[in-house]
């Protein structure tokens, strides 16, 4: 279960929507920007085939915004749609498929995509509830997590960006982490 | 209360994040926390990428044209307060060109709706449909939660919400 306070959020998002709100279906588009982008990207597709993957995903969020009922679950439905639509875009395009593939059975090649699509839906939406969780510190915490882990700075770059004096990086990352980890395990994060 | 220091932590945090040495003699508790810690580096050093803005336009047009359906007007028709009492009253929709004006009234038990939208649209209700008369239409309904309507038009469709949003009183 993602961020509690998000879950009704994202439930008042899914209603508006169903209601014909405009402004609701685009902060929904915002809210799942990344999550839904990365998945493509980071299995090694190019721009256009991530972008036809993305504008798959929300047709088909479009399409279900009557049918899920649940805001808590909209991640991982999101996350789902977007990782079996990336294995559906790279499988047509070609390119990826091996000679092994070839000789296999097609409903084997298909059931292999879609165990492979859910574990990386399920890696996705961790790494998106994790993110939310860092969005949801404090500033110093934030800012700090988000320039070591999201912008990938080195300590010596995190004492220009933040103005962090470099002997206080370490404990002040370590108190951080260790407050990330009691928000997540609150959640839920670490179960199952 | 504020939180001990633990001496443990910067190492275990170490280990986990930076691989640094093995922290000896773990309790068993700090094992379980270095097990959370794996999960959160392997979650926090996935790279996000950012949709660019040409796909996030291409995608928020996937939503119908007809979407902007907010009241634009309202005007109580007989004695009430809105959202309290009203036994009538008149909301306008303004869906981008198009205008929308409903009429409520209460009647009986239920509500009578009388509608006026462009010429040529069609009204569509959960149970039937209607075909208005030069953009004027009626209907009944049993409670104002479903006085909801989609007017079709030639080109799209607009979700009219039941009066009910419109006196924020899903009570009734």
């Amino acid at each position: 279960m993602p961020n509690h306070a998000e879950s009704g959020d994202l439930q008042r998002l899914l209603a508006r929507c169903r209601r014909g709100d405009s402004r609701a279906w685009s902060e929904l588009i915002e809210r799942f920007r990344s999550l839904v982008y990365s998945i493509p990207r980071r299995m090694g597709m190019g721009e256009d085939d991530a972008g036809d993957v993305f504008q798959a995903t929300f047709v088909a969020l479009y399409r279900s915004l009557h049918a899920i009922e649940d805001g808590q679950a909209l991640p991982k439905w999101v996350a789902t749609t977007a990782a079996r639509e990336s294995y559906r875009v790279r499988r047509l395009s070609g390119r990826y498929v091996t000679v092994d593939d070839d000789a296999r059975a097609l409903d084997e090649v298909l059931q292999d995509d879609e165990e492979r699509a859910d574990e990386t839906a399920i890696r996705a939406s961790e790494a998106d509830w994790v993110r939310q969780g860092v969005r949801g510190l404090g500033a110093q915490c934030r800012d700090l997590l988000t320039a070591l882990y999201v912008e990938g700075l080195a300590y010596q770059e995190v004492v220009t960006a933040l103005g962090i004096p470099i002997g206080s990086i370490g404990p002040t990352r370590a108190r951080c982490l260790e407050k990330l980890r009691r928000t997540l395990e609150a959640e839920g994060f670490f179960v199952g | 209360m504020k939180r001990q220091h633990n001496h443990h932590e910067e190492p275990l945090i170490a280990w986990v994040f930076d691989e640094g040495p093995k922290p000896e003699a773990m309790s068993e508790r700090d094992a379980l926390r270095s097990e959370q810690f794996v999960r959160m580096a392997s979650a926090l050093r996935a790279g996000f990428y950012d949709a660019p803005d040409h796909s996030v336009e291409r995608a928020e047009a996937v939503f119908p044209v007809a979407r902007r359906i907010l009241p634009k007007a309202f005007g109580l028709g007989l004695a009430g307060a809105r959202g309290l009492a009203a036994t009538a009253f008149q909301v306008m929709y303004e869906a981008e060109d198009v205008t929308v004006r409903v009429g409520y009234e209460r009647e009986g038990q239920g509500w009578r709706v009388l509608g006026e939208g462009p010429a040529g649209a069609w009204v569509e209700l959960p149970d039937r449909d209607l075909e208005p008369d030069e953009g004027r239409f009626e209907f009944e309904a049993a409670s104002l939660n479903g006085t909801g309507f989609v007017l079709r038009l030639s080109d799209r469709e607009i979700p009219i919400p039941p009066g009910s949003e419109a006196t924020h009183d899903e009570s009734r």
